[in-house]
């Protein structure tokens, strides 16, 4: 299946939601084999760019999908439209 | 881990076993001291208030809107709204600090400008329910509301001298693009009220729940002490009726979830804080921690000036992991801590560490974060002051 998304950001300071949101995330895209990138982003410069108020975030390609809450994989699997 | 590290710390381990220093009295009295404290809080504080602080918590963060707040904090706000929004908003928005520091960058770069977003980086970790919530509880209802309006309070004064003091290099930082803020709003499930009265059933179901016997056997309050428990009863039933009419399935498990997060986050750090601080201190009113009593009454103990510069300062560097601050300050208090320092303490800690502070100084710069501890430190200290020559 075509996969749209090159780059998915994940945006947290470093604490353990964001560490387990990138978890759920590269568990979905691993299991998927999806050719994408998972970045981990502490920079709180590129939070405010993306324009991200709550975290952890998810983003793909710089477009904000997901923020307040670590998603389930079934969330995650949905916004990537694999579900 | 490479073997040499291994081997130090295994030699550390070894030292720290062969110089225990397990024969002293005091050292014995001390470890005992600690689990008696954590017995204590067991039994008199989990059940009927942190649990039930920890669900309200948890529907605070599910249920209020929290665009509907993030509004109030845009470019586009108004500037009186704007303080008074951020100075509150801590107890909807954040509980722990790693959530405050993205959504304050954003408020200073793209929102509402300096003088709101420091009032919020004060009041996001500083105004927290849970912790008003069980400093009124164990530290006493006057600390409490003080702890409460002195936080909001200083929130305001905080944001807007800072936002004086650098109003020049104000006017041209603001970045423009898109208003992240405007967009924060979602549609609504229920009427504001219906999320109102639940939480305001919540908060009811724990004041009944905790209710105290009065000294005298007559009056208001003697009367509810004798139905406090039907009272807790039906406002557990009434929570009931509302779960069932106004919420769905899904959001209810998400209330459930949110929850769990903040226990799973805050018990162990607070039982671990409650056991240290027993070692140390001892159990209030007694002498028996590994640090004498006499030390802390003649540091902190007392109103003075210098008393209170002290609690404030050392609030300001130490790290409190939530709610740690209250055991701390409970036995600090058993053991001669004034009222004034107490409430000191409480003003700078939670809301400042060092690690915290070096995190804001890499997004501020040097000058704008010596100016905000500074203002912190300050003003802590006088309002300790203060309320020491007042009320105690």
């Amino acid at each position: 299946m075509e996969n749209p998304v090159s780059v998915i950001e994940v945006l947290g300071p470093g604490c353990s939601r964001c560490h387990e949101t990138y978890r759920v995330v590269r568990h979905v895209v691993d299991e998927a084999r999806l050719a994408c990138e998972v970045r981990k982003v502490e920079a709180l410069d590129r939070m405010v760019e993306l324009g991200v108020l709550r975290t952890p975030a998810v983003a793909f390609d710089g477009r904000v999908v997901h923020q307040g809450s670590i998603p389930k994989s079934d969330d995650v699997k949905r916004l990537l439209g694999l579900a | 881990m490479r073997e040499r590290t291994k081997l130090l710390l295994l030699l550390l381990a070894f030292a720290a076993a062969y110089f225990l220093p397990i024969e002293s009295p005091r050292a014995q009295a001390a470890i005992l001291e600690g689990l008696f404290l954590l017995k204590d809080y067991a039994r008199q504080h989990v059940l009927l208030c942190l649990v039930p602080a920890f669900f309200i918590a948890g529907a605070i963060g599910q249920f209020v809107s929290q665009g509907a707040v993030l509004r109030y904090l845009g470019s586009s706000a108004s500037r009186p709204v704007a303080y008074g929004v951020a100075s509150v908003s801590g107890s909807v928005l954040a509980v722990c600090s790693c959530t405050v520091l993205p959504l304050f960058a954003s408020i200073y770069r793209r929102g509402a400008g300096l003088g709101p977003a420091t009032a919020f980086l004060y009041s996001g970790p500083a105004i927290n329910v849970l912790a008003m919530i069980l400093t009124a509880r164990v530290l006493g209802l006057e600390l409490g509301v003080a702890r409460a309006v002195g936080a909001v309070a200083f929130a305001v004064v905080v944001g807007l001298a800072m936002a004086g003091l650098f109003r020049r290099e104000e006017a041209e930082r603001q970045r423009n693009g898109p208003d992240p803020f405007a967009a924060a709003a979602q549609p609504q499930a229920r009427r504001p009220w219906q999320d109102a009265l639940f939480l305001f059933t919540m908060v009811a179901i724990l004041v009944f729940a905790n209710w105290g016997a009065a000294n005298q056997a007559v009056g208001l309050f003697a009367a509810i002490y004798r139905v406090h428990w039907m009272l807790a009863l039906a406002g557990l039933a009434a929570l009931f009726v509302m779960m069932r009419r106004w919420y769905g399935k899904d959001e209810l498990e998400q209330w459930l979830q949110a929850t769990w997060t903040f226990a799973k986050q805050i018990t162990p750090l607070l039982l671990g804080g409650i056991l240290v601080s027993g070692w140390l201190m001892g159990r209030p009113g007694t002498d028996a921690g590994l640090l004498p009593s006499a030390w802390v009454a003649s540091s902190v103990g007392g109103n003075g000036l210098g008393a209170n510069l002290l609690a404030s300062v050392a609030g300001a560097l130490m790290y409190f992991a939530t709610l740690t601050e209250i055991p701390i300050l409970q036995t600090l208090l058993g053991s001669g801590m004034g009222q004034g320092p107490a409430l000191a303490l409480l003003l700078a800690g939670p809301a400042l560490s060092l690690p915290s502070m070096i995190v804001i100084r890499a997004y501020l710069g040097t000058r704008k974060t010596v100016a905000y501890v500074g203002l912190v430190v300050a003003m802590a200290t006088l309002t300790g002051w203060l309320y020491g020559a007042l009320f105690a």
